[in-house]
């Protein structure tokens, strides 16, 4: 599908995170292309990871590969879909709620800047008892965020850590959860929150939700450096077109006034100096000029 | 005119305002692509760390899209050029 060159311009780079175009890349590379190829190559890299991560973490509560092993590489599929972050998180709470043992309601807390918010959640139980975790600046939530742990609750009836979150829990129907933490290149990203109806709903759920948090974890990451990476080609190519722009004026100045390409740079530069505009405007209106003398006049 | 290339230090000047932006050298080289610039992301950061020579036109191109994203902020190209 791809052609050799795109290959050995992307490889190596986007498998360490950063983008490293050669500047010899023509318009071609970029746009859906780009966007497409780079998903496809992460795919391959996450569908992977999805292997090892369940040979690896299976623990006692996980003793068959099949169904979770399909669960996580659907999460690993959505990224070909090219769902927004948002909806690869849904994604990921909808999975972890419908494999995950004793879960009735998932939701997963982003961090911004230091402060946690959820971004999605299954059901409204686990949205309200997220914010008035938030609300109170208590909860497992924000304890697996800060601490990077799991925090089991198997009754919330019994539960005296969180005297504020806890009666406002109750009342939403809730009376065990598990909270795990999302970490990604070692830093912590959020939590992935479930939520039970039943007391000790998550009695034998820690390995499989550990599994499960492992690999959303790195989706997530991987979903904001495609983000990233369909961000970049965007610019590359608006970049690209005042490039073209700003070589044809300098082209004309080459032309008609016989000096060199860096010469006409330095015409160019000053102009934008003196009338504090920017290049790639002055160069399109003296491409306009240079096309149709008569409209300038 | 022929390029002459310029001493490593003066691409360590024009760090500081790129910090000062807060833009990513990916970000500053992608605006420094789109004003004509040929020298790759490898080159670019070499350059702006002292460890890399680049050529007096690469170097004002540079300094112009720094300039430019300070129009953006209401300055006027604040980021000097090398004659």
């Amino acid at each position: 599908m791809f052609h050799e060159p795109l290959d050995d311009l992307f490889l190596g780079s986007f498998n360490s995170h950063c983008l490293r175009p050669q500047a010899s890349v023509t318009r071609t590379l970029f746009g859906h292309e780009l966007v497409r190829w780079l998903k496809s190559k992460e795919l391959e890299r996450n569908a992977d990871g999805v292997r090892r991560a369940c040979r690896s973490s299976m623990s006692s509560d996980l003793t068959e590969e099949g169904p979770i092993t399909e669960s996580l590489l659907s999460l690993a599929r959505i990224l070909f879909a090219g769902q927004s972050v948002e909806e690869t998180l849904d994604a990921v709470a909808h999975l972890a709620q419908q494999n995950i043992p004793g879960c009735d309601a998932a939701s997963v807390t982003v961090m911004h800047d230091g402060r946690p918010s959820t971004t999605v959640s299954t059901a409204a139980m686990a949205w309200d008892v997220d914010q008035h975790q938030y609300d109170a600046d208590e909860g497992p939530c924000l304890e697996a965020v800060r601490l990077q742990t799991i925090v089991r609750v198997d009754s919330y009836l019994d539960e005296r850590r969180w005297p504020r979150l806890v009666p406002a829990a109750i009342e939403h129907g809730v009376r065990s959860s598990l909270s795990l933490p999302l970490v990604a290149l070692d830093e912590p990203v959020g939590a992935l929150n479930l939520y039970s109806t039943k007391q000790s709903g998550f009695d034998h759920a820690e390995g499989v939700g550990r599994t499960f948090a492992t690999q959303a974890a790195i989706t997530l990451a991987n979903a904001a450096a495609l983000q990233r990476a369909a961000e970049l080609a965007r610019h590359l190519s608006i970049a690209l077109e005042r490039r073209d722009v700003i070589g044809q004026a300098k082209g004309i100045l080459m032309a008609q006034s016989g000096m060199s390409s860096e010469e006409a740079f330095d015409v160019l530069r000053r102009a934008s100096q003196r009338s504090n505009r920017k290049l790639h405007v002055l160069a399109e209106e003296m491409v306009q000029r240079h096309a149709s003398p008569e409209a300038a006049e | 005119m022929e390029s002459v290339f310029i001493p490593s230090g003066r691409g360590r000047a024009l760090d500081p305002f790129r910090r000062t932006l807060i833009l990513t050298r990916e970000e500053l080289w992608v605006d420094y692509i789109g004003l004509g610039g040929i020298a790759g992301i490898d080159d670019l950061n070499g350059y702006l760390a002292g460890g890399r020579d680049l050529g007096r036109l690469e170097h004002n191109t540079i300094a112009q899209a720094l300039n430019e994203r300070f129009v953006d902020l209401g300055g006027n190209h604040p980021v000097p050029y090398l004659d």
